[in-house]
């Protein structure tokens, strides 16, 4: 919440690790995740790009992130409140570790499962 | 730097609109037929342009944006002054003072028809400065400037609340049953627009309730963005009351509700009988793209749309061709005519190039739900592609 009253101060490059999967990159300043991960070549699901679909979702485990769109439109309550965060729409502030429940192979397997969409898996275990 | 300023084309269109709603009479029409008149005989001739130059100079490609709110402003004033009785801040004596034209006459000689063409033609401007550049700057999410005077631009449209459902519902269920902003397959462009418009709205009232629920705030407060959009529409309204009374509301609601079809236009053929997987990802496929030069120039590359729906964060000028999306038989203006004015004609136009998409841009689900929008669309020509298939 405090992150919010420094909400003007500029992004800077920062490292991102990824569990389970253990990556590591760079996010240059005015990137967001999704952008640095894609570029990499990493497998990091994603669909619309403008903070609407939730596929490139992850969880933030340390740190702190400037998201450029209003999450609370399309995260649910709890998701929120396991700092569930959009790749797509996050640029981080100073370094992050954040929690990666699928990649672009898995996604389509997930879709296929309802019970693996209904447990979701950008959420922790209750 | 031509290739900043090519940019300000679009405002020489308003103060086209503007000029004619003050000089009165017939020339109320200007605008509308310098619009279309320009639009669609450009395209024609200019034809593709298929270019994507790099620009360095992002400040001045967000005042090329910003420049909308200042002259439709003044299209706004011109409005008010001829809708009014007196001389609203004296404009009509300095005007006849220091450039010699007799606004009172002009509006002494102004009938309801020629009004017709007066708020046709500010509806088009509207939609087409207001709207559009609203669209774009309402897609920078994290810039509350952009979102402030984009969310003005639009409410002039009684829009503002695009800003909600474009985003957050348009973009994510584009191409698919469930998003009213696409237009089914063999739906005319007025059956798309009743079911379109309450789709739209509903949907932003529900995205924006649901936000400020899990938020824990009251649906019904001054935290609800799709309320405050309505306040700042009335606000509008009650500015034009105050400076011209009953008929300076008139004017500007006939002029915005119009305005409000116009985007109706472009939401129905630019995604006009494409259909998507809800599971799979959004690819220039799902949109109709144009390249058409004077399309693109004027409307800051809204007709890249193929680019726009498949990495909707990019810029307007970072926006590519896409030479080989599904392409629209015509350039924007040109499709908004025919859409407006022969829609079955337009949908037949179409029925060929969608049964053409089917072919070569669809994958397998897309082919199965395809069959059944055929199926379903009471068009025969389509009827009969999906018994073949």
């Amino acid at each position: 919440m405090l992150g919010r009253l420094f909400g003007r101060r500029e992004p800077q490059a920062a490292t991102v690790h990824v569990e389970p999967f253990g990556w590591e990159f760079h996010v240059e300043p005015g990137q967001t995740i999704l952008q640095a991960a894609l570029a990499r070549g990493l497998p990091w699901p994603s669909r619309c790009r403008v903070g609407s679909c939730t596929t490139c979702r992850c969880r933030l485990l340390d740190g702190d992130v400037r998201a450029l769109t209003d999450t609370s439109y399309v995260l649910s309550k709890e998701q929120l409140a396991a700092r569930v965060i959009l790749a797509c729409q996050s640029q981080p502030r100073g370094p992050i570790r954040v929690h990666l429940a699928r990649t672009k192979a898995t996604l389509r397997r997930d879709a296929d499962d309802p019970g693996a969409a209904a447990a979701d898996p950008a959420l922790p275990a209750a | 730097m031509t290739k900043y300023l090519r940019f300000l084309g679009v405002y020489a269109f308003v103060l086209a609109t503007a000029a004619g709603i003050a000089l009165g009479g017939p020339w109320m029409w200007l605008g509308i037929a310098v619009i279309y008149g320009v639009m669609i005989v450009g395209d024609e001739l200019i034809g593709d342009d298929y270019s994507e130059p790099a620009y360095a100079h992002r400040r001045l490609l967000d005042a090329l944006l910003y420049l909308a709110v200042p002259v439709l402003g003044l299209l706004c004033f011109v409005m008010a002054w001829m809708a009014g009785t007196g001389d609203l801040f004296g404009v009509g004596a300095w005007v006849q003072a220091n450039l010699g034209h007799d606004l009172f006459a002009a509006r002494a000689a102004t009938g309801p028809l020629h009004w017709l063409g007066g708020i046709l033609s500010a509806a088009l401007t509207f939609a087409a400065v207001g709207t559009n550049i609203g669209h774009e700057l309402t897609h920078r999410t994290s810039d509350r400037g952009a979102m402030f005077a984009g969310r003005w631009l639009l409410a002039l449209t009684f829009d503002a609340e695009f800003a909600i459902e474009h985003v957050y519902g348009h973009h994510r269920r584009l191409a698919t049953a469930a998003d009213p902003a696409t237009a089914r397959r063999g739906e005319h462009f007025y059956g798309f627009l009743v079911r379109s418009v309450p789709g739209q709205t509903r949907s932003a009232f529900h995205l924006e309730r649901d936000r400020l629920a899990k938020l824990g705030h009251p649906a019904w407060s001054l935290h609800n963005r799709y309320l405050r959009g309505w306040f700042m529409s009335a606000g509008i309204v009650a500015a034009f009351g105050a400076a011209a009374g009953v008929a300076g509301v008139v004017v500007f609601v006939l002029a915005g509700l119009a305005g409000r079809t116009v985007l109706e236009a472009v939401n129905y053929f630019e995604h006009y009988g494409l259909v998507r997987d809800p599971d799979a990802p959004i690819e220039p496929r799902h949109s109709w793209n144009s390249n058409k030069a004077l399309s693109n120039v004027v409307l800051f590359n809204l007709a890249r749309h193929s680019h726009h729906h498949a990495e909707g964060d990019a810029q307007f000028w970072q926006l590519r061709s896409y030479r080989d999306a599904p392409t629209l038989p015509y350039g924007y203006l040109t499709c908004m005519l025919l859409v407006y004015v022969v829609p079955g004609w337009y949908r037949n136009r179409m029925t060929p190039l969608v049964l053409d998409w089917d072919r070569r841009y669809a994958n397998a689900t897309e082919r199965r739900l395809a069959a059944a929008a055929n199926r379903a669309s009471g068009v025969p020509a389509l009827q009969l592609a999906a018994q073949g298939g």
